[in-house]
């Protein structure tokens, strides 16, 4: 121990000695003569045969690099980015969905068969989880164009480029010109993703501006958060379609430049900053090998870990949703009912009917099973013949239960016949079917409600009710954290149709239940969403590329925290000042544009650079 | 036979992963560094009944302790013991590329210089003189054009040879030219140093000394190295040098 304490004194005498006579850190020294050297070695290895001037790519870079053209093709850039991944991507995933559909359908079938009202546990949460992992494997095409389109940027050495133009914005807020496209990907334009953005700040080498990068990309605005703003800005928007649009896109990066900002003068503020070296390169052809190999690589490293750990989360997820589930006193009234609803079906088709005894007991649940099934199938079908081999296959299934989903008309020894019984039955059990899915719905919206997550809901109201949310509301957004396409799916559930009404919008029935409701309860609830946490594999890929679970708290709870205290100031703050939903708006979106510009003129401190 | 581990250094830009891909083809396992973010990749390739492993260190211009990445490449250097390291040198931007050079050559392992994109410097009017190079560096040098596939087997040899103590240089196309053909210089008597003037030189012998004559360092760490670092004020170094 002695000696190493010596050698440290010694080192720190030294240095201070070196620094008074030579007024220069010997660091510094160190880099110079490197320098010094590097410079004489190569006078004696390289001949200079000619002058050479960085022609071809001065010349792309007089143009791309322009500061005003500059911009323009960049902004063209992320467009034909957004267009080729995310658009032309979600119409690939229409021809691979069907796959990852009968993946599903097969688990479907190994599984123990649904009930006529209550479906087996293992059942609904084994499909549960294969629902969730379905659903980001559903990204998969997307992910495989977004990273071959990024390894192409990098390779042809445009990457640089941008970061170069953007950094004069960006380094205002503690982020870096490659901040850029993680937020582009996570959906700056409306419509992106915030996995592949979350997993395209690895790219950024300062470690501050990686973070903070990481913790905004969940603010752009995703794919998924798009179903609420729609229907929200029908309901109370329809005039405004354009601007409230353009207001949610804009709204979103300057909330994002303000929360970088506060983060690196706050929590990252000891985090280390790389010094900034932007190297352009000559711009380079990518190799088709290259690009695949690279955009493969990612593909796999992502799909290997989301899946392992999205299985675990969504079953999570899925109970919390679920348990306790309902009483059973519950259960014994929809049993009930049930069996009142089949009574009737009974009595309706009469004693004499020949199907009676096909349909007797658990003979029924087959049937209900069978049409499910086959209704399924042809709404799969779309040619002609395709219909015609549904058809052959499930009247090989069951002949008799095949009269009566053809409505009576089948062959009988190659004639047609009008069998007028199985067409009582098969409007019978229409009506029946009816039942039994509103019975259904009713068993999930209780589930919902009685669950852990609907408890919260509920419990919340006394806070929530300052932003304007009321228990539905938060049981939908709370539903959301799955994943966000559920919010709409939750309220459809809760808002449901009175029977024969079934065809009426979902905003429609939500005006109808929420008569008090004004433009200033939507605006709240469309910014809580444009705030709203990560969903869960977005959450994962942050514990990824943070390397650790605390950020990825983090990422859940401050969207939580920014989303209530934005809604309840526009909510509360409007309702006291006598707002309309637009006034409000316009309102919040200059308080945020101006203290976004106040924060960018706070200066923050830059490490010192080693290349002077 | 031993596995060869190789380290696959050089500066962002210089054609690292195309000279890794040009080396080991298919055979690639990519993982993370334990605890961090950065991609690990490693890759084996057989050469003369030998199986090499190369690990591709973060690509950075230097080796401080400023960022994750540099001192990821530079932990695994000092801890993991590579036998060679193959530093990737971007023929065309030399000057600038040396500086991680330096620094590569200071941690004291067995260095082999692959002098890629040599078509790119070419057509600059830049003429390379790797014999010239080899001897200035006292380290193997080998011209490259990774996108072309040049000079992979003879990186495989000049990887080989250095492991086995050797020395030569050799360019693609050229023959291999045996230890003979580089008269006077063999890193029996030394590795490459950078000279630092007479300011820093006084101060760094005599650290030096007293490094190698502590029995805990000196079988450690490279000590001139350490020296320099230590008279940089390098945080890492300082924390070496405390946790003994």
């Amino acid at each position: 121990m002695e000696v190493e304490k010596n050698i440290l004194e010694h080192v720190n005498s030294e240095r201070e000695r070196f620094f008074s006579r030579h007024e220069k850190a010997p660091e510094k020294v160190v880099a110079q003569k490197r320098y010094q050297v590097a410079e004489r070695i190569v006078e004696l290895a390289v001949k200079r045969e000619k002058e050479f001037f960085r022609t071809f790519t001065d010349k792309i870079d007089q143009v791309v690099c322009h500061r005003f053209l500059g911009p323009v093709i960049l902004l063209g850039v992320i467009y034909l980015f957004y267009e080729l991944s995310i658009v032309q991507g979600y119409k690939i995933t229409a021809y691979t969905w069907p796959l990852l559909a009968v993946f599903r359908d097969f688990i479907a079938s190994v599984l123990p068969s649904p009930g006529f009202v209550f479906d087996p546990l293992l059942r609904t949460i084994t499909l549960g989880v294969v629902d969730g992992i379905v659903a980001v494997l559903n990204y998969i095409p997307i992910f495989i164009i977004l990273f071959a389109l990024i390894a192409i940027m990098e390779d042809s050495g445009y990457m640089a480029r941008v970061a170069f133009l953007l950094d004069r914005v960006f380094r205002y807020y503690g982020l870096h010109g490659q901040s850029a496209l993680p937020m582009i990907l996570s959906g700056v334009f409306v419509g992106g993703c915030a996995i592949p953005g979350v997993m395209a700040c690895r790219t950024i080498k300062d470690e501050r501006a990686k973070l903070a990068t990481i913790l905004i990309c969940p603010l752009m605005n995703c794919l998924a958060k798009i179903p609420l703003y729609i229907l929200l800005v029908g309901m109370f928007f329809s005039a405004y379609k354009g601007i409230i649009m353009f207001f949610i896109s804009t709204i979103t990066i300057i909330i994002a430049l303000a929360v970088s900002k506060i983060l690196s003068l706050t929590l990252l503020r000891k985090t280390e900053t790389a010094p900034f070296v932007l190297e352009m390169p000559v711009y380079h052809l990518p190799t088709v090998q290259g690009v695949l190999r690279r955009c493969l690589e990612r593909t796999w490293l992502f799909v290997k870990k989301i899946i392992t750990i999205v299985v675990v989360v969504v079953l999570i997820v899925y109970l919390l949703m679920t348990f306790p589930g309902i009483g059973k006193d519950r259960r014994v009234y929809y049993e009930k009912q049930t069996n009142h609803q089949i009574q009737a079906f009974f009595d309706k088709i009469g004693k004499d009917n020949p199907y009676v005894k096909l349909l007797e007991g658990s003979k029924l649940t087959e049937f209900a099973i069978y049409r499910d099934d086959y209704k399924k199938a042809r709404m799969g079908a779309g040619s002609k013949d395709a219909k015609k081999a549904v058809n052959e296959k499930f009247s090989e299934r069951n002949g008799e239960f095949f009269k009566i989903v053809k409505r009576g008309k089948y062959k009988l020894d190659g004639k047609m016949v009008k069998d007028k019984y199985a067409l009582k039955v098969n409007k019978a059990y229409k009506k029946l079917n009816r039942e039994r899915n509103r019975i259904k719905r009713d068993i999930k919206e209780e589930t919902i409600i009685g669950s852990i997550m609907g408890r919260i809901g509920r419990s919340l109201e006394p806070v929530t009710k300052y932003a304007g949310f009321n228990w539905r509301i938060n049981i939908g957004l709370i539903s959301a954290f799955a994943a966000k396409e559920n919010s709409v799916a939750t309220l459809g559930s809760i808002y449901q149709s009175p029977p024969g009404e079934e065809k009426k919008a979902l905003g429609d029935r939500m005006k109808e239940k929420e008569k008090d409701w004004t433009p200033l309860h939507a605006l709240a609830i469309i910014l809580f969403m444009t705030m709203y946490p990560p969903c869960i594999p977005t959450l994962l890929m942050v514990k990824l590329e943070s390397g650790s679970t605390k950020w990825a708290l983090f990422a859940t709870f401050y969207p939580i925290v920014l989303g209530s205290a934005i809604a309840v100031l526009v909510f509360t703050g409007g309702n006291l000042l006598g707002l309309s939903g637009m006034q409000a708006m316009v309102a919040f979106y200059v308080f945020a544009l101006i203290v976004t510009v106040a924060l960018g003129l706070i200066k923050s401190k830059e490490v010192s650079e080693e290349f002077t | 036979m031993k596995e060869i581990i190789v380290a696959v250094a050089g500066q962002p830009n210089s054609g690292k992963s195309t000279i890794f891909n040009m080396l080991t083809g298919a055979r690639q396992h990519v993982a993370n560094y334990p605890g961090v973010t950065v991609e690990k990749r490693t890759g084996k390739y057989s050469y003369k009944g030998n199986t090499v492993t190369l690990v591709d260190l973060p690509g950075t211009y230097s080796l401080t302790s400023y960022s994750q990445e540099e001192r990821i490449a530079r932990d695994f250097l000092l801890h993991e013991k590579p036998a060679v390291v193959l530093d990737i040198v971007d023929a065309a931007n030399l000057e600038r590329n040396l500086y991680l050079t330096f620094q590569l050559g200071e941690m004291g392992i067995p260095l082999v210089v692959a002098l890629n994109m040599m078509d790119v410097a070419e057509t600059r009017g830049l003429k390379i003189d790797t014999f010239k190079l080899s001897e200035l560096l006292r380290a193997t040098v080998v011209a490259t054009v990774g996108k072309k596939g040049k000079g992979g087997n003879e990186l495989k040899e000049a990887i080989l040879n250095t492991y086995k103590g050797g020395h030569f240089r050799m360019g693609y196309g050229d023959a291999c030219e045996s230890c003979g053909a580089c008269p006077g210089i063999s890193r029996e008597k030394g590795s490459f140093r950078v000279d630092y003037g007479e300011k820093l030189e006084p101060i760094l012998k005599p650290l030096e000394k007293m490094l190698s004559e502590d029995p805990k360092i000196s079988v450690r760490y490279p000590v001139r190295w350490l020296a320099i670092k230590l008279i940089e004020n390098d945080s890492e170094a300082h924390r070496l040098i405390e946790v003994l």
